[in-house]
């Protein structure tokens, strides 16, 4: 799956916005199905160290467009733990150091193709060495989560932890009640959430520390009208979603901004429709793909968070998807009900 | 992360034949590089000759993670090897400075001996510098170029971490300051990048640190926030910056309740004056509300208020113990600010857009909703005449922001049905 | 030398003012074939920057009282030396380039747009103009004591939103006001029904009543419009485009800035750079050549090639002042190059009643002291600026007796050394008034007093030369914009430069008006100043992207 962006670019053919838009699921399919085949662009290259995350987005995005056989299961399987290391952790691409993004991307994929178990059929350690990799990174003095061994910490591998873990139902693993104190030490005045303890609220951040108080069970711990308020207002006149006061308009903002009212239950508070419209004026209709915002070169990333955007807004057509996981509701259901 | 605002003009699908060619020859040569460096590494060459490797292939992809962290093998190999080699120089002076090594005599001293000028606690500090500082240098391009990649902002960290744990305090301190004005030129390129702002929290704290010899800097830094925000009011990361000094300064400067309020007071000029020189900018609403917040906590008294938040706002930053007659007497200065605001608008003012006019009714909505709250906490004080004259003004407010505001009638539906629920 | 007869030209152009500059500049890849010439020894014509010693010369050539010579009872009054004793330094003559019409361009403004896609901004140094400053009468010392009314301050001009939150002495109300207006006029031309019933209305009226701005408060924004008449002159038609202008400009190049001049002495630089272009394209410069004649029958000539497009006239006769005569399909020009007898020339239109004509009254001040308190840097990041604007509200200059209904602001240009125009710890006051003759000059006079003493410094010692001189020109007032005009077929006439302050976007209507006749219309309009780098590479082509 490669991260290359183009060929198509977003609104090429003029719509008007008060016209009726369509969302060109075939074109899209047939766009996501040719990432792999591009190595004769260079930005194939320079984007290998996204590969892993690249199939997770070009995955569900298949399967929320109604689509889920368009790549094929067994060697997007053997892909995936091409990029296993020993110590249990998934690099980006074969032959990338294993971090925690492609880990968590990796266990949503195997999820998604409810493939779990090969990670023990096929002598890798089981979803245990996985699960070890994942607690190994948490801070047991500060519940925050690091993305390797060199350091990082960012909200986003807390969220990583506990969606891949809960996943595998190896949330065990860790101190979930320090995960939860540390993220509550990251809300901000407006209700939102940062990268870490004292950073700037950002709808990316929001969505991961949401998502985790979610999946622990711990809502309740946020201020839903005063985020609810911080939220709504990324709606711009054009109907589209910015990430953070005074910036442009996104197409994956209308999956962070978005998911995040759904799982405070305000998603009510922007306008769905004008939404919807302008992440299809973000497709382009002949070469398929979305792009950030019309006029720009598509990617899968944009793909993926407009078609899932999409579906949170109940757009037609579309597959389920669940707002705390972004993966296919049928899947999330399978696994987590099922215990 | 993947590719944002991409306006690309040529289709790759367009390309000549020759474009093409050349393509592929730049492929060729990028994964010999990456082939060449990642052989390297695999056999354990932590060399400076690696380590040139690999800045040329960071240059040509920074956000190629794992060769970041091939640079970190290769460099805490040159410590290492700097270490190793500080003490088998052991240096030979006449002094009695004795060295604790016992297999070094005069006999062995190396021709380059020259005596140390300082401890041997950090034999290796001088090359271990340079090797840092190098890098250090080898970064500003990059971060000139990406300033919003998140692994350049990680190696510099990572960078100054090492230099806290294998340099003297002086030195360490020295670096550690010449990053906040690294940081400081990078935020005053682009204000609102947020890794600027997280690093320069990060530099603070380590120069504010015991290890360091620090003392705490919250003040300068509530100044820099003033100054950013004089630079431009729409900075919404300095007044987010702010409002978490703010709790710290307080209590450092050990506020009594009279300068608490004092503080809350100039505060409170400070965003009305910024609200009247800009009534239309978000973020000084948002600051706006974070103040109103202040004095709102919820009461003790609420019934099944949908508004109530439990934990996270129930400790005021400025002043916990506001009663609630100075809250509702604060709450009742600063809704006549806001009225003040409307004075002169007129029904049909085109120039000043609705936008605008929107964050004024709706800060007057919640502000009335809040003083209400606490005049029936004052239950001596509820007068219930002036409660049903008030429903009706934010009724009419409600109906502003339905008109000015339609994308967000869903939130105003639930502000409605707040209102009824309070004034019931 | 071959002989300037012995060639068929496409284009005479006569005089090297920045408009004819700029057409050979726009002609310099077209092919044509162009003569251009000058009847001074300089280029600029009335663009032209001054050595000392030029600067002398210009002014001893006496006045000359033709009403189409702009510039009229110029004399140059050096300051004495304070008590005899030689105190007065001497001034080194060449150190100086004393600009005639310093101008400043903004960052939105279609000559910089131009001398950017021509290529030619990279022989170009800009600085930035910084602060804008208005004096402010003081009548309270700070110990409360009344003062006299030569007393005075400078106050900043803010440059937008932050400087008004930060001013103190505005009051919430107003500012609000301030922002209000700001925020439409950024807008303006789309929502002319907030204004277009106050068009040909005074622009502080329009303030007042619209916006409710005081006229305490109005000295900023008329500041910003460089009018050069006074308040109740100035319509809202007027004052809207250039206030816009302004503030759209601002940041554009840099954080604290709208507005740039040209290194080495303004307009003149621009001039040379462009004639040297079209030397580079194959023009051929002559100075110390003007025209003596001009006559539509062709110097004994068979052929006439090249006749181009829709000029199906016949090739124009041009004598020199040496004698020589030569044929060109084209003859540009201002009236002041061009003389009036034309020939042939058709009835009705007469050259020499041009439209309400004015006279400025300038003047030109070299300062022994830098007034480093003009120049702030503009921001953070931003540069250090060479030029600096200071606005005399015309109130600010009356004497008590005198309260003059229409008394039109002064305005003054400073220069810093970095211009180049003068050795480093001196600067250039450039001072100008939209009132004639000896009433003019006193009220220079007086401001320029005024403002080295709000400074600190004292004008008797710190004034080291000084030179007086009016400029006639068309009228920025009177509305009429004219463009160019062919008098007669073959002759193109520029109208005279203009006074304003700033380069006016007009000029280069003007020039693309002649262009177009010159190439023929069915050009397309893309090609107009905009060019590709030459092939051969010289050192100051290199490109820097």
């Amino acid at each position: 799956m490669s991260l290359v962006s183009g060929p198509g670019r977003g609104g090429t053919h003029a719509h008007d916005l008060h016209q009726k838009l369509d969302l060109f699921t075939d074109k899209h399919v047939t766009y996501i199905k040719s990432l792999d085949t591009r190595r004769n662009e260079l930005e194939y290259w320079l984007t290998e160290h996204l590969r892993l995350n690249g199939v997770y987005w070009g995955l569900t995005a298949l399967h929320l467009l109604g689509h889920p056989e368009a790549l094929p299961r067994d060697e997007t399987i053997d892909f995936v733990l091409s990029c296993l290391h020993e110590n249990g952790g998934f690099g980006a691409a074969p032959g990338h150091d294993p971090h925690m993004l492609y880990t968590v991307s990796a266990v949503q994929i195997l999820v998604t193709l409810d493939a779990i178990d090969e990670l023990s059929t096929r002598n890798k350690g089981g979803k245990e060495k996985v699960g070890q990799f994942i607690a190994s990174l948490q801070d047991v003095r500060t519940g925050s989560f690091c993305g390797d061994e060199w350091g990082e910490t960012d909200t986003r591998f807390l969220y990583g932890a506990l969606n891949a873990l809960s996943l595998l139902h190896l949330t065990h693993l860790i101190d979930m009640e320090k995960a939860v104190s540390h993220v509550a030490s990251c809300a901000n005045f407006d209700g939102g959430y940062g990268i870490s303890a004292g950073a700037e609220s950002h709808a990316g951040q929001i969505f991961t520390c949401v998502g985790a108080l979610a999946i622990a069970n711990r809502l309740d711990l946020v201020d839903r009208n005063k985020l609810g308020i911080w939220l709504s207002e990324r709606q711009l006149p054009n109907g589209g979603l910015n990430g953070r006061p005074e910036k442009l308009e996104d197409v994956c903002y209308s999956w962070w901004v978005a998911s995040s009212l759904a799982m405070i239950d305000r998603l009510h508070w922007i306008d769905s429709e004008k939404l919807a419209k302008f992440i299809l004026t973000c497709q382009d209709p002949s070469m398929g793909g979305l792009a950030d915002r019309p006029g720009d070169m598509v990617d899968v990333f944009h793909t993926h968070f407009g078609i899932a955007g999409l579906s949170l807004l109940q757009y037609p057509g579309l597959e389920e998807v669940d707002p705390v996981y972004c993966m296919p509701r049928k899947v999330t259901r399978r696994v987590l009900e099922h215990r | 992360m993947a590719s944002h605002g991409v306006p690309r003009t040529s289709a790759p699908t367009e390309r000549t034949p020759q474009a093409q060619a050349a393509e592929l020859q730049k492929i060729q040569e990028y994964k010999d590089l990456v082939e060449l460096v990642n052989t390297k590494i695999r056999q354990r060459e932590y060399t400076a000759d690696t380590l040139a490797l690999i800045s040329k292939l960071l240059k040509r992809n920074p956000e190629y993670y794992s060769i970041w962290n091939h640079r970190r093998l290769v460099l805490q190999q040159l410590f290492s090897d700097a270490q190793q080699a500080a003490q088998i120089k052991q240096p030979i002076t006449s002094s009695n400075d004795t060295t604790s090594h016992p297999e070094s005599t005069p006999d062995n001293a190396t021709t380059d001996a020259a005596p140390a000028t300082h401890p041997t606690q950090y034999p290796a500090s001088e090359q271990i510098e340079l090797l840092l500082i190098s890098d250090l240098h080898f970064l500003v391009p990059l971060l000139r170029e990406f300033p919003k990649c998140y692994w350049i902002w990680n190696h510099r960290q990572w960078l100054l971490q090492q230099a806290t744990h294998l340099l003297p305090v002086p030195r360490v301190r020295r670096l550690w300051q010449e990053e906040l004005g690294l940081v400081a030129k990078m935020l005053s390129m682009d204000s609102r990048n947020f890794h600027g702002w997280g690093y320069r929290r990060r530099v603070v704290a380590e120069l504010e640190s015991p290890e360091l010899q620090g003392t705490s800097m919250a003040e300068d830094e509530f100044s820099y926030t003033t100054k950013m925000i004089k630079t431009s009011l729409s900075n919404f990361s300095a007044w987010h910056y702010r409002s978490k000094l703010i709790p710290r300064l307080l209590n450092e400067r050990g506020a009594s309740r009279e300068e608490r309020r004092k503080f809350l007071d100039s505060e409170f000029n400070l965003i009305q004056n910024a609200l009247w020189t800009d009534s239309a900018d978000q973020s000084l609403w948002f600051y706006h509300a974070f103040l109103m917040s202040e004095l709102s906590t919820t009461p003790s008294t609420s019934s099944s208020s949908s508004s109530s938040s439990p934990s996270t706002s129930s400790s005021s930053a400025i002043i916990p113990d506001l009663s609630p007659t100075e809250r509702v007497a604060l709450l009742s200065r600063e809704l006549d600010n806001i009225k003040e605001m409307l004075e002169d608008e007129d029904e049909d003012d085109t120039d000043t857009a609705p936008a605008e006019r929107k964050y004024i009714y709706h800060a007057l909505v919640q502000s009335t909703l809040e003083k209400q709250k606490w005049i029936r906490a004052v239950e001596a004080h509820a007068e219930p005449k002036a409660i049903a004259d008030d429903k009706d003004e934010v009724q009419s407010w409600i109906s502003k922001l339905r008109a000015l505001d339609p994308f967000r009638m869903g939130r105003w539906d639930d502000v409605a049905r707040q209102v009824d629920d309070l004034y019931a | 030398m071959d002989s300037l007869s012995g060639t068929f030209w496409d284009v005479v152009i006569a005089g090297t003012g920045l408009q004819q500059s700029l057409l050979a500049l726009s002609l310099s890849r077209s092919g044509k074939k162009v003569l251009h010439a000058d009847k001074n020894r300089y280029y600029g014509g009335f663009e032209a920057a001054f050595t000392l010693q030029e600067a002398e010369e210009w002014l001893n050539k006496g006045d000359e009282d033709s009403p189409l010579r702009p510039f009229r009872k110029a004399s140059s009054v050096p300051q004495a030396s304070l008590d005899g004793s030689n105190k007065a330094p001497k001034l080194s003559a060449r150190a100086y380039s004393l600009a005639l019409s310093p101008q400043l361009l903004y960052a939105r403004s279609s000559l910089l747009q131009a001398l950017i896609s021509s290529k030619v901004y990279r022989q170009l140094e800009f600085l930035a103009v910084g602060s804008w400053w208005i004096y402010v009468p003081r009548d309270r010392s700070e110990t409360g004591e009344a003062l006299t009314s030569s007393h005075g301050e400078l106050k900043k001009v803010p440059n937008g939103r932050e400087d008004i939150f930060s001013d103190d002495l505005i009051d919430l109300r107003s500012k609000r006001s301030l922002m209000k207006f700001l925020k439409f006029v950024a807008d303006y031309e789309n929502m002319s029904e907030v204004w277009s019933d106050y068009a040909s209305i005074p622009f502080s009226e329009f303030l007042r009543s619209r916006f409710g701005i005081s006229m305490s408060l109005q000295a900023p924004l008329l500041a910003l419009t460089l009018s050069p008449v006074s308040p109740s002159e100035t319509p809202t038609s007027f004052a809207l485009p250039r206030i816009a202008r302004h503030l759209r400009s601002m940041g554009v190049f840099g954080p604290g800035f709208g507005a740039v001049l040209p290194k080495w002495g303004g307009g003149a630089e621009i001039a040379q750079v462009a004639c040297r272009a079209c030397a580079v394209g194959g023009g051929v410069y002559v100075l110390d050549e003007g025209i003596s004649d001009v006559s539509n029958a062709p110097a004994d000539q068979g052929e006439m090639p090249g006749q181009v497009g829709s000029s199906a006239h016949h090739p124009v006769a041009v004598t020199l002042s040496s004698g020589e005569t030569v044929n060109t399909l084209w003859l540009v020009g201002s009236p002041d190059d061009i003389p009036k007898k034309s020939g042939t020339t058709r009835s009705g239109n007469e050259p020499e009643s041009p439209t309400r004509e004015e006279v400025t009254s300038k003047s030109i001040s070299i300062v022994s002291s830098p007034l480093t308190g003009l120049f702030p840097q503009t921001a953070e990041a931003g540069p250090v600026p060479a030029g600096a604007v200071v606005v005399f509200p015309p109130e600010t200059l009356l004497t008590e007796e005198k309260v003059a209904e229409n008394q039109p602001p002064v305005y003054i240009m400073v220069h810093s050394s970095d211009s180049g125009e003068c050795p480093s710890g001196q600067c250039i006051l450039y001072s100008s008034v939209f009132i004639s003759g000896d009433e003019g000059q006193a009220t220079l006079d007086l401001a320029v007093n005024r403002l080295l003493s709000s400074l600190g410094e004292d004008p008797k010692s710190c004034l080291l030369w000084s030179m007086r001189y009016s400029q006639q020109g068309p009228s920025l007032h009177s509305g009429v914009v004219s463009s160019c005009e062919e008098r007669s077929p073959g002759q193109i006439f520029f109208p005279r430069s203009s006074n304003g302050l700033a380069f006016d976007d007009e000029l280069l209507n003007n020039v693309k008006c002649a262009y177009e006749k010159i190439v023929g219309s069915d050009n397309e309009d893309s090609s107009f100043m905009a060019f590709s780098d030459r092939e051969v590479p010289t050192s100051y082509m290199s490109d820097e992207e």
